[in-house]
Order: C-alpha cells, then structure tokens, then sequence
C-alpha cells in the first residue's frame, strides 16, 4: 500500500508537470502609447489586463509574443479576447 | 409686373392658408420638396452606380481577416512626435531622414514614404534626408503628386530636384474621389484607387509601386478598393507604430522593432489632425476620418493580397437596364395605380441585390441605374395602358 500511494504521488506530479508543460507561456502587452492616467507608455501587463477608460482615452499596446498592436479606447472596461474567443470589447453597463 | 405677379402669389398663398383642400395640396408640396432634397442628399445620383447604402454595405460586408495584416506596417510621425520640435510643417527633415534609417536597419521588404516634398527647409536637414532615401538598402518608393500643383508654368519644381537627388521609385499619392465640379454633388468619400491617368506626372500609383517592390502581383479588377475590416481577433488592420517608438524616444523597454519589420512593406507617413485625413466607407457610422497612409496601405494589402472588387462591362450593364426597362414596363401595365409600395419593394430588393452581390461575387451592382431604368420602365407602362390613352 505504501508504494501504491508513492505511486500515485509520482502519478499526481507527472500530471500537473504534464499539465504545466501543455499550458502556454502567459502573454503580455506592452503599452507602446497611451493617454489615460492609469496606464503609462513602457508599463508591461498581463494579457488578462482590464482597462478602464474614460471617455476620450486611448491605450494602443503590443500584444507579446505575436507583436500586433491593438487599440482600446473609449468609456468602459476593455480587455483582449480569451483565448477562442471573438467578441467585441466589453462596454460596463452604465446605470441608467 | 414684378409687384403684380408678387402680389397675385400672396393672394394665392392668403387663399390657400384659408381652404382646407388648398393648405393640403401646399402642404404636399412642401413635404415633396423636402423628400426630394432628402432623396439628393442620400442618392449622390450624379456621381456614382451605387445607393448610398453601398457605404453600409462596404463597412459590413467586407473582409474580416482572423488577424492583423503579416505584411504592411505603418509609422505614423504626429503632433507628439514632434513636441520637442520648433513646428510642425513642414515635417523636420532630421527626423525623416533618421526614422528613414531606423525603419532600413530592420530589414524591410521595402519602405514606402508617405511625405510631400515640395519646399526646401533647412539645407542640411534636407540634406540629410536626401542621403538617408538615397543611401537605404531596402527597397524605397517615395510619394509625390502632380508635377502641375508645384510648378503651375511648367517650371522645375522642388518637389522634382527633390526626386531627382533620391533617384528612388515613385508613386503618386493621390486618391479618386474628391470632385472638383460645381455641377455634382459630392461627399468627398475616397471609395477609389487613382484612375490610370496618363497625363500625370508619375503615372504609377504609390501603393501599386510598393507592391512591385515586394512580389509580382496582378493588378486589381476595377479602381474600387476593396476594404479589409477589422480583424476577428480584434488587433489593428496593420501593425502600427509611432515614430518616437521607432527612434526609441519613446519611455519604456525598447521593441523588438527586427522582429516587427523585418521583412515586411513598411509605410511611413503622418497622422496629423489638419491634414490628409479622409472619410472612407468604414467611416459610414462614426463619421471618423482615416489618414492617407492607412488607405495607402488598404490599397496595397488589396494588391498583395490578389483581392478586387468587379464592375460589369458596359455591354453587361446596357442588357440589365433594357430587362428592367422591359420587366418594368410589363409590370406598369398591370397595375391599376402606381403604388408607392412597388417603389419602396424595388429600392429594397436592389439594394438586397446589390449586397449578395458584393458579398457572393464581390461585385459593384449598377443600382442607380438599373432603379432609374426599372421607374421608367413601370411609369412608362402605367401611362401607355389603354384607358389613359382614351383619356
């Protein structure tokens, strides 16, 4: 019974370094221009990020490691897509 | 007579404003009238085969790529490029001619520079953007445009001692669209490369130019350009980048600029917010202006892309105009009046027509023309049945 649990910690290892190993490397943007406050031209962040904007402001950043640049700009909260995912920008519901 | 025959109008108008049945009939008018001048405003009947639904249709039905361009970036130098500069215009040359060496140290498949140099500034300066075009190992196209607007006698402009020194390929910058006739009615939309126009004084197109540059590529269908939209994964069209980024003046960890350029058609221009900035189909719902340099590039991913937009020939368009004229004319002599809702049902399935056009064949559907044709066909019919003859 020992060795069986050894087992399966070796088997419970093997699989989360599997698991490590299939996941991809986390991406980062870069924010190459900016106009809002909040988010500074250099500032390197998470591809999870979510901007909040005001209306007006504008974040152009370098989606790493694939170097294509996208906007985000406008009142609301902006983030890139999940991954599979197409849809436009979430705008925050405003209360009426 | 003046004052009589004025006089006689406000009798009328006075009598009018008093009987029912005559304030209706200039209440008609009016409403007439102010539908016709609506219907001028929305058509654009002079100058174009389309409806002006064609925008609508053009911002949403034309090609979304899943990302951005592999091929084309563009370097915007703007107002924030030059903060630290004594003026704005003409574009520091210095500046130029050191963004021109930044953008060559990256390993373009060409470079396309989208200035207008017409006037000498500062003579080193200048003289330094000069070597910096001459001197670039990539490709270069330069941009310029008549030779007419500079050297209105026939004199040697600026602009041409300015090719002559780079002695690089050049493309014209102009675009078709902007009309300078007082008869036609226009909006200024650029949905038009350049007509072929050999009494120009650099007949090849910019884009067109560039294109040659970095493969052989056949030329496009017809002088529509055929828009990309957004990307589904929502990056920019084309990788974009500003100048201060690209001379590294910029705050924050340098980029991988030899990874982003390298071979790749690499545009620069200016994105000013007094100058070159167009109205383009993709504008048709927020009314924003796009600068010269992103339809310079739309044309030449359109170019290197193979991607055309199809008109008919004349021949094709002339049999379409007689069947509606014929449908039309049968339909007309069916009817017992003529219903504003067969026009209302003809606009919507030409225009239907029009975008399964555009979406299925990518091709320009005559509208105008076959509405008009297809109106007179039904009007003549209805007028010519019997009764009104006897009538």
């Amino acid at each position: 019974m020992p060795g069986c649990f050894a087992f399966s910690r070796r088997g419970l290892a093997a699989v989360l370094f599997g698991i490590g190993l299939a996941s991809p490397a986390v991406a980062e943007m870069q924010v190459i221009e900016s106009n809002a406050p909040a988010y500074k031209v250099g500032q390197t962040l998470a591809n999870n990020q979510v901007f909040e904007l005001k209306a007006g402001e504008r974040v152009r950043v370098l989606v790493l490691p694939g170097n294509q640049t996208r906007v985000f700009e406008g009142k609301g909260s902006h983030r890139l897509e999940p991954r599979g995912g197409a849809r436009s920008a979430t705008k925050r519901k405003q209360p009426e | 007579m003046l004052t009589d025959g004025l006089a006689r109008v406000r009798d009328r108008l006075a009598r009018a404003a008093q009987s029912p049945s005559d304030g209706k009939a200039v209440l008609f008018v009016v409403a007439i009238a102010v539908g016709f001048l609506l219907l001028t405003t929305l058509l654009h009947l002079p100058h174009g085969p389309e409806h002006w639904s064609a925008d609508f249709r053009t911002a949403h039905w034309s090609k979304h790529p899943d990302t951005q361009h592999k091929r084309i970036a563009l370097i915007y130098v703007t107002e924030r490029t030059l903060e630290a500069y004594p003026y704005l215009s003409p574009t520091d040359r210095q500046l130029l001619a050191d963004l021109v060496k930044a953008v060559d140290a990256t390993g373009p498949a060409a470079i396309g520079f989208d200035f207008i140099i017409d006037r000498p500034t500062e003579p080193a300066k200048d003289a330094a953007l000069f070597a910096a075009l001459r001197e670039a190992k990539a490709a270069v196209v330069v941009g310029a445009v008549n030779e007419d607007a500079h050297a209105p006698g026939g004199g040697h402009s600026y602009q041409a001692d300015y090719l002559a020194k780079v002695n690089r390929s050049i493309g014209h910058l102009h675009f078709e669209g902007v009309h300078r006739s007082k008869v036609i009615i226009v909006d200024n939309v650029i949905r038009l490369m350049a007509k072929p126009n050999t009494s120009r004084s650099y007949p090849a197109a910019f884009a067109e130019q560039l294109a040659q540059k970095a493969g052989s590529y056949p030329k496009p269908k017809s002088e529509y350009i055929s828009w990309l939209l957004a990307p589904v994964d929502k990056s920019e069209t084309f990788l974009t980048l500003s100048a201060e980024q690209v001379l590294g003046r910029s705050t924050g960890p340098a980029l991988p600029l030899k990874d982003m350029l390298n071979d790749r058609i690499v545009l620069i221009g200016g994105n000013f917010s007094d100058r070159d900035q167009h109205l383009i189909p993709l504008s048709v719902s927020d009314g924003r202006r796009y600068p010269g340099l992103f339809i310079h590039g739309q044309i030449l991913a359109q170019i290197i892309d193979d991607r055309s937009l199809s008109t008919l020939s004349i021949w094709v368009q002339a049999i379409i105009y007689l069947l509606a004229t014929a449908i039309g004319f049968w339909v007309g002599r069916r009817q017992t009046k003529i219903h504003l809702l067969t026009e209302l049902v003809s606009v919507m399935v030409l225009v239907g027509v029009g975008i399964l056009a555009f979406i299925y064949a990518h091709l320009i559907f005559p509208y105008t023309g076959v509405l008009l044709t297809w109106l007179a066909g039904v009007s003549a019919g209805y007028y010519s049945r019997p009764h009104h003859r006897a009538a």
